[in-house]
Formats: structure tokens, sequence, C-alpha cells
């Protein structure tokens, strides 16, 4: 393993500078080994952390961000100068993950149980991440109130929503990256993330205490 | 143009879309306050966007799969 390590670490090195596309293009034309292995690296964190919100589940995002590079590498033919790898590689992760849910029997993976344990693994660091000065007790409490809620409400979306909602509002992808994963034109992406964010908002202000004065 | 709106306060545009809408705010006081909307009805929702850390080795797992599976062949 420390081996691999560090023979990853010498091959990675010098393909900092490469763009996604020139990676990929040296490991189809020349399977450049070291090339791919960059590309994995370079999107393991990004990848993993999309995957790891649309299935909810951890062992469902490994195995899918797996299986998206091993796409990648029996589909790197189709590969052609000018295509972006990035929409490119969230379109076969999302395919994957989509039939990864399925198979598993549900749409969204978690109960209520596994999202406050969720929440209680990743809430302190996170919240030191969101503000200045450390929360109060009750500060801490309602975000994660807060976020058991937003997590719960964007798994009760219809998928295509919750889609385009993840790509786009979670993930940062842009309008047109968005469009090009879901394979769908600019304008319905726009509609959708505006019904989204609609959906969300109206749930979030019908739940929110009512001032009785 | 909301849809826009919306895009630009999460800055999913394009950079000249991006320019563009940002000089409309400039010059358009009520497009300014549309966006002030967005950004205060927005930020509730700031506390889930957080990132998950992938397992340990992921990526080395990854390539060395995928150079095994390549071996058998």
């Amino acid at each position: 393993m420390n081996h691999t390590i560090a023979h990853v670490n010498e091959t990675v090195s010098p393909t900092i500078a490469a763009s996604d596309e020139e990676l990929l293009l040296r490991y189809r034309d020349h399977r450049d080994q070291a090339a791919f292995d960059a590309l994995v690296h370079r999107y393991e964190r990004e990848l993993y952390s999309y995957l790891k919100r649309y299935t909810r589940d951890d062992s469902l995002a490994e195995e899918v961000f797996q299986a998206a590079f091993l796409k990648l590498h029996q589909k790197v033919q189709l590969f052609e100068p000018g295509r972006r790898v990035r929409p490119w590689l969230y379109s076969i992760a999302t395919h994957l993950a989509i039939d990864a849910l399925r198979s598993a029997g549900r749409r969204t993976a978690h109960s209520l149980d596994a999202e406050q344990r969720h929440a209680e693994q990743d809430g302190p660091g996170l919240l030191q991440l969101l503000v200045d000065q450390a929360p109060s007790p009750l500060d801490r409490l309602e975000e994660q109130e807060r976020k058991k809620w937003l997590h719960a409400a964007v798994d009760r979306l219809p998928d295509l929503l919750r889609s385009t909602l993840i790509l786009g509002y979670f993930q940062g992808l842009k309008y047109r990256e968005v469009a090009e994963v879901l394979g769908i034109p600019v304008g319905t992406v726009k509609s959708r993330m505006h019904a989204a964010l609609t959906r969300l908002t109206a749930a979030w202000k019908e739940g929110q205490p009512q001032s009785t004065e | 143009m909301h849809d826009d709106l919306i895009g630009y306060v999460l800055g999913l545009l394009e950079t000249e879309e991006h320019m563009n809408i940002d000089r409309l705010v400039e010059r358009d006081a009520a497009v300014s306050l549309h966006v002030e909307v967005l950004r205060r009805e927005l930020v509730v929702f700031e506390v889930a966007r957080e990132h998950h850390s992938p397992p340990e080795g992921l990526a080395v797992r990854t390539c060395q799969r995928l150079r095994n599976g390549d071996e058998r062949r």
C-alpha cells in the first residue's frame, strides 16, 4: 500500500498542470495510466461528496465512485477533443447512482435516525466552518435541526428537481454543465432549479413558527 | 429573468452572463432589490451545503481496482 501511494505521488505530480481533457486524451491515445490516476485523484473529493449527497449512503457513494471511473475507462474511446470531461463524468456517475439506488430498493437512502447519526458525526466540525465564533449549544441544536430538515426536504423532491438541485445548488455546477450532465436544455435546468428552490422555500416558511402577536 | 437571478445569486451562470447581471443590478434598483430578497431566502439553506469527505484511500483503491481489472483481461 505505501509503495502504491508513493508510486502514485511520483506519477501524479507531472500531471497537475494538465486539464481534465488533456489527461483523458493521454489515457485514450497512449494508455497513460498516470494520467488516468491523476483524474481519479482530482475528482476524489468532489465526486465522492456529490455521490454521498445523492445517495445518502457511504457504501453506495464509494461503490458508485469506483464504478464511474471504471465506466469512464471502458468508454474512453468515445471521448473526443472538444468534449468536456467534468459533465461527462457527472453524467456517468449520476446514472450509476440512480441505478444503484434502484437496485438497493430505495429512492433515497436514509431514515431520520440515520440523518441524526450523520448530523452528530458531521456537526461540530462543519459548524466551525460556518461561523466565526463558536456557536452556543442552542445555536448548534438549531443548526443541526435545520440541516436535518433540509436533507429530508431535498430527499422528498421529485427526482427531476432533486437531481437539478443537487448538481447546481449543492455541487456548484454551472447551468450549462447541469444541462449537459442531465441531457436537457439550459432553460429546463433553470426552470427546474426555480421550481425546486420555490418548493423548499415554501416548505421552510410553512414550517416556521408563526408569531401570535 | 427570475431564473437568471437565481443563477446569479448561486453562482451558476457563465462568466459573461454573470457580468451582464452585475451591470443590471448596478443600474436597476428593482433588480437589485430582487437579488437581495433572493439572497435572504436562500441563505437559510446554506447550512446543508457542506462537503462530504471521502473515505481514506478511496482514489488509491479505485486506481488499484482498475489496474486489477485490466490485468485480468
